[in-house]
């Protein structure tokens, strides 16, 4: 083995080794990664083979020093003590009625001994553990005649029972416990193998001891695999109940180290248990999370620096870090695949830092894990309505005679994804709110030149100053925009935004003056109830805004809280330049949607990095170069790294500057959404904004974040939210009839259009259309579908790819050619539309025109993944391509990689869109069984194919003559539980 | 390096290792024998750490050297330094484990508790000790007196401070020997898997 490798390396001979030595000391005495290189160079200026060597020991102990323990250190230390120790002198002893046999381990309190009675009354054998020295004896014992009888009381078999306690005659504390023969769990589990069932079973055995002792008001603080044995049978038996507690206040969890200094414990230690809250049952729960996640994935939830990290590396990694999911870090495969989903849902649940946020009791906690022995859903992902079909179809896999359907589907699916138009528009009629107001566009007054974006901030910031007051809704910045030049009465404003008062006004600039005229209008009444002329220095613009916006809310018999009037006064920058600059990036940055648009990205960056220079404390604009970089990396076509970790650490410095702020943690949250496609970060990031109100942006990244994750309900519910505060948005009004569509409510989605479709200037109609076409397709109504194109198509909106989809879904391959043929340079260069065309090759029987088409579709997907080799949709629509080429095997695999990418618990926006993909690739394999098989879990899902995807498409005609396949067009109908 | 560096009490390691030839495991009798001889020598070693240089320890001595040397096949040894002493112990212990690792549970009576506490103590931690025991012997040919410390600390569980005064030498360059010695060890070991 060694010799092996080390004969492979540079042959090491002792003078060589000595010089290497020599640098890799010196380098880890150095400070910095850098510092560490520099060293490393210099010394080996002339020797390129040592400075290699070097340096790849230098990395090794780079990686080393990160690990979370040391084990040569802790073996060092601890391993041998017993091989020290005089046995001897020990056997014998007498504690108590006690006679130690011999000595069965140390831990951090102290020596546990075997013992028996001394008087030979019972032949049983007990545990002893006598306690360090320095413990405080007299309090340890005073406590433990308070609480003995209680203790005495947890007679439950798997509790290792407590007998006595006292103090040995040098005086130390001991306990007595019934013996228990047997390993510690996370050792039974590896030397047994233990499969996944098994261990869920013990887990649950220790559950109920865990909950009887709460019964009785015992809480075990210090629950670890070490504290838990597991006897020959497979039986747990939990060690050292209540024994933290009476050791003290505040020493659970910790270790008393060799030193006899006191330590927590890394990786048991809850949050409330690192910063002093009190302990309770909850405390209980997460140790309990923390021990199935290791017995499941046979790591700790948490990675530290070092095995003896201080104090505050323990707390803070507690409180703010997020444990890997235990699917992502368990091995092998097969037991990752066990984890993914319900158990990944339930471990995590219980690790929640918020103790509010976990399994109220064990006795939850257990009943989940109960029901996902059963293949019940669980509470841990309760919401998400597919889920639960999910899992009915698992619990009745047997009894189902399996159904088969659609593929091709999901490529519409994700074709209106892409589609998408994040325009303006506006939705549902409200009643007026008594505290409510839409801040209008101000209008400009004079020369419009390019000084305009500074007169526009103007209304914008009022409305961004009362957006803060929580008793005020207040219309957001997109939701006014749309009545920019719009001759529309008050009252008519008031009734679409569901508002009782509008702000207007007109600013003029004159040099370094600005003049600003403002009223306040009751929508009810048509009526101004306030009005006022400003006349001031431009420098003062800052100051003026924060004026107007207290001014309104006293007139609007709001009262401002001093946090609120805070708030309000707080300036974004004292740099007026600097503000300047903002403001440009701003304008600029709003220009852009979801299309490429690197140009003016890159010009907003460079305003803003002339802004945070000038002031490195302007935490609006490290916000919006998050913003601009991460939508930069997400939907340029540069897809850079660098723009990635531009994003991070600029959202990294808003917080840093600004930890409670819904802006910054906005932010941070989009970073994780469109950067790391980490949704539950992203979730929980939102949930630490400041209570109180909300801006729409935060309901709109809230909603979507919910969607990917499966959390239906609350995604609903999270983007009528978003609507109601900013009506007109067309972005999240698509969304939501996306969201509707895919749970297939296609009532209310086609509801939400029209609605929509009715309040809003044509030039809006476009996206609306488009997903009403989404809609009815769903339902199979073609016809309608083809009518809403047709409206798509008349507000300028071309819509090339959903009308090939429903041209297809007809069979009018004659239309079909020709809108082929009508595609523009730009249809041309997205997958789907070769994807698309080559489909339409097939189903008309046009070899020709398939090979051309999947040909090129090969190679324009081959070209995007360069960017982004890991893309799901671009991995399955190359799998697709290869599959129609008669490539068999590599389709299939490509198709099965992006589907296990995004497994349903990873993203189930996606997932089932892939999951289709992938049947179809099977289908055109061959594999009949296969694809009817996998579609029929996916029918289950939402977002999986649809009716009339399942009716109509061409795709599934090999699948047409199976009874399955009928049934799971039937399913296809079925709405999700909202 | 060295013993030249060193005072003389220190007995260098190149004068260990070569009275103690790297030792296969199962000389003849040496494990039936071994749990009385480590018993002994374990007392003995403790006493030397304590600096309780008794009459008594002397005696006890005599029993030790001279099943010691019978055992090892040992014309002869000398201890009249505690370094060395402790430096046998330290590899006693050492073989000890590494006999008991390839036929585990073999150690019935006297020392074979300790020695299974402290085999589990590696497992947890995931240390395959017989290949860090081959891995060591490598090191020990490159620098004997880098091996000897590492046995010292990880076998024998003596801190960096012992082993400097063992050693005579600073406790800084022990624990720089150590550092980068765990550094190697943990590079041959990963590179074994």
């Amino acid at each position: 083995m060694s010799k092996v490798t080390s004969s492979a390396r540079e042959k090491l001979d002792p003078e060589r080794w000595l010089r290497l030595k020599d640098i890799l000391a010196d380098a880890l005495e150095q400070a910095t990664p850098t510092a560490r290189t520099a060293l490393v160079q210099k010394r080996c200026a002339n020797d390129e083979t040592l400075r290699m060597e070097a340096a790849a020991l230098v990395r090794e102990a780079e990686v080393f020093l990160r690990e979370p323990t040391d084990s040569f250190e802790d073996c060092a230390e601890q391993a041998t003590v017993a091989l020290w120790e005089d046995e001897t002198a020990r056997a014998g002893w007498r504690i108590g009625a006690y006679v130690v046999t011999r000595e069965l381990g140390r831990g951090g309190m102290g020596t546990v001994y075997l013992a028996e009675r001394a008087d030979g009354q019972f032949q049983k054998e007990v545990a002893i553990k006598v306690l360090k020295r320095g413990t405080d004896t007299e309090e340890v014992l005073r406590r433990f005649a308070a609480e003995r009888h209680i203790l005495a009381r947890l007679d439950h078999p798997n509790i290792a029972h407590l007998l006595d306690a006292g103090t040995t005659d040098d005086g130390l504390p001991y306990v007595v416990m019934e013996h228990v023969a047997g390993m510690p769990v996370n050792r039974f589990i590896r030397e047994h193998n233990l499969s996944i069932p098994e261990r869920l079973a013990i887990f649950l055995k220790i559950c109920a001891a865990v909950e009887m002792a709460h019964h009785h008001h015992v809480i075990h603080r210090d629950l670890k695999p070490s504290n838990i044995l597991v006897t020959a049978e497979g039986e747990p038996k939990l060690l050292d109940f209540g024994i933290a507690k009476l050791l003290g206040p505040g020493k659970d969890c910790l270790e008393v180290t060799a030193a006899g200094e006191q330590r927590l414990t890394p990786n048991c230690a809850s949050p409330e248990q690192t910063d002093g809250r009190p302990v309770t049952e909850a405390s209980d729960v997460y140790a309990l999370g923390a021990l199935l996640y290791e017995m499941l994935c046979g790591q700790k939830p948490h990675k530290f620096s070092s095995a003896h990290p201080p104090r505050e590396e323990i707390v803070r990694v507690i409180r703010e870090e997020e444990p890997a999911w235990p699917s992502a870090v368990a091995k092998p495969a097969e037991v990752a695949k066990q984890l993914r989903g319900n158990l990944d849902a339930i471990v995590l649940h219980a690790l929640r830092k918020e103790p509010k946020m976990r399994y109220p009791t064990v006795a939850e906690l257990a009943a989940d894990v109960r029901r996902h022995l059963a293949h019940e859903p669980v509470r841990a992902r309760r919401g998400t309505a597919g889920y639960r079909a999910r899992s009915f179809l698992v619990r009745h896999r047997r009894g189902l005679r399996l159904a088969a359907g659609a593929g091709a589907l999901l490529l519409f699916a994700l074709a209106l994804v892409l589609w998408n138009r994040n325009v303006q528009r506006r939705p549902a009629e409200k009643a007026p709110l008594p505290k409510s107001i839409a801040v209008l566009p101000f209008d400009i007054l004079g020369k419009q030149d390019d000084t305009s974006y500074f007169a526009d901030s103007i209304q914008d910031n009022i409305l961004t100053d009362l957006a803060k007051v929580d008793d005020l809704k207040v219309i957001s910045r997109s939701g006014v925009a749309v009545y920019r030049g719009e001759k529309k009465s008050v009252r008519e404003i008031g009734r679409e935004l569901g508002v009782a008062h509008v702000l207007e006004g007109s600013v003029q600039m004159f040099g370094d003056r600005l003049r600003v005229n403002a009223q306040l209008i009751d929508t009810q009444t048509d009526t101004q109830e306030w009005a006022e002329q400003y006349d001031r220095k431009l420098e003062d613009i800052l100051s003026l805004q924060s004026e107007l916006a207290q001014t309104i809310a006293g007139q609007l018999r709001v009262r401002l809280s001093s946090r609120e009037k805070e708030a309000i006064w707080q300036r974004p920058t004292e740099d007026l330049q600097a503000y300047d600059l903002y403001l440009r990036a701003r304008a600029i940055f709003m220009k852009t949607g979801l299309d490429d648009a690197t140009p003016l990205w890159n010009e907003a960056i460079q305003l803003l990095d002339q802004a945070v220079k000038r002031d490195p404390n302007f935490v609006l604009a490290w916000c919006l170069l998050n913003d601009v970089h991460i939508f930069k990396y997400r939907f340029g076509a540069e897809h850079s790294q660098a723009d990635l970790e531009a994003a991070k650490s600029t959202a990294e410095t808003a917080l840093r500057l600004q930890p409670d702020s819904e802006e910054t943690r906005l932010a941070m949250a989009r970073y994780y959404y469109h950067g790391l496609s980490n949704y539950r970060r992203t979730l929980e990031e939102l949930a630490r904004v400041p209570q109180g109100a909300h801006e729409a942006g935060f309901y709109a990244l809230a909603s979507v974040a919910e969607r990917r994750l499966g959390l239906w309900a609350d995604s609903v519910r999270d983007g009528l939210k978003g609507i109601e505060l900013d009506p007109n948005n067309i972005g999240m009004v698509t969304t939501l009839m996306q969201t509707y569509t895919g749970l297939r409510h296609f009532a209310e989605s086609i509801r939400l259009a029209d609605a929509t479709i009715l309040r809003l200037p044509p030039k809006n109609h476009g996206s609306l259309s488009m997903l009403k076409q989404e809609a009815l397709l769903g339902e199979g109504d073609l016809a309608g579908a083809e009518a809403a194109l047709q409206a798509v198509k008349s507000s300028g909106d071309e819509g090339k790819l959903p009308f090939l989809w429903v041209l297809y879904l007809k069979r009018d391959y004659a239309a079909a050619t020709v809108a082929l043929e009508a595609a523009t340079e730009d249809d041309r260069k997205a997958p789907l539309f070769w994807i698309f065309a080559g489909s339409i090759g097939r189903a008309k029987g046009d070899p020709a025109l398939a090979q051309r088409s999947f040909e090129t579709a090969k190679k324009v997907t081959e070209k995007r993944l360069q960017a982004r080799p890991n893309d799901p949709e671009l991995l399955s629509s190359l799998g697709l391509a290869e599959a129609a080429l008669g490539n068999k095997e590599e389709g299939l695999n490509l198709a099965q990689r992006a589907f296990d990418l995004v497994p349903p618990g990873v993203d189930a926006l996606v997932s089932p869109g892939c999951g289709v993909m992938l049947a179809q690739v099977k289908a055109w394999n061959g594999d009949r069984d296969g694809a009817l098989q996998l579609l029929a879990r996916l029918v289950k899902m939402p977002f999986g194919p649809n009716y009339g995807e399942l009716r109509y498409s061409p795709a599934w005609d090999s699948l047409r003559s199976d009874p399955r396949f009928d049934q799971l067009v039937a399913e296809a109908k079925v709405a999700f539980p909202l | 390096m060295g013993a030249t560096e060193t005072g003389k009490s220190q007995v260098s390691a190149e004068e260990t290792a070569a009275e103690l030839p790297p030792s296969p495991a199962g000389a003849d009798g040496f494990e039936e024998m071994m749990p009385a001889v480590y018993e002994e020598l374990r007392r003995l070693a403790t006493n030397f750490l304590r600096g309780e240089r008794t009459e008594h320890t002397l005696q006890g001595t005599a029993l030790v050297h001279e099943t010691y040397l019978r055992l090892r096949h040992q014309p002869k040894l000398q201890w009249e330094n505690p370094a060395h002493f402790i430096g046998i112990f330290a590899r006693v212990m050492r073989e000890t484990l590494i006999n008991h690792a390839v036929a585990k549970n073999r150690l019935k009576r006297g020392g074979a508790d300790r020695f299974r506490l402290t085999l589990e103590f590696y497992e947890d931690r995931k240390i395959d000790v017989r290949a860090l025991d081959e891995a060591l012997r490598e090191l020990e040919t490159l620098d004997p007196r880098q091996g000897q410390i590492v046995e010292l600390r990880f076998f024998a569980g003596l801190t960096i401070e012992e082993i400097a005064e063992l050693l005579a030498i600073s406790p800084a360059t022990v624990k720089r020997e150590w550092t980068t010695a765990k550094i190697w060890l943990r590079r041959e070991l990963s590179d074994s898997r």
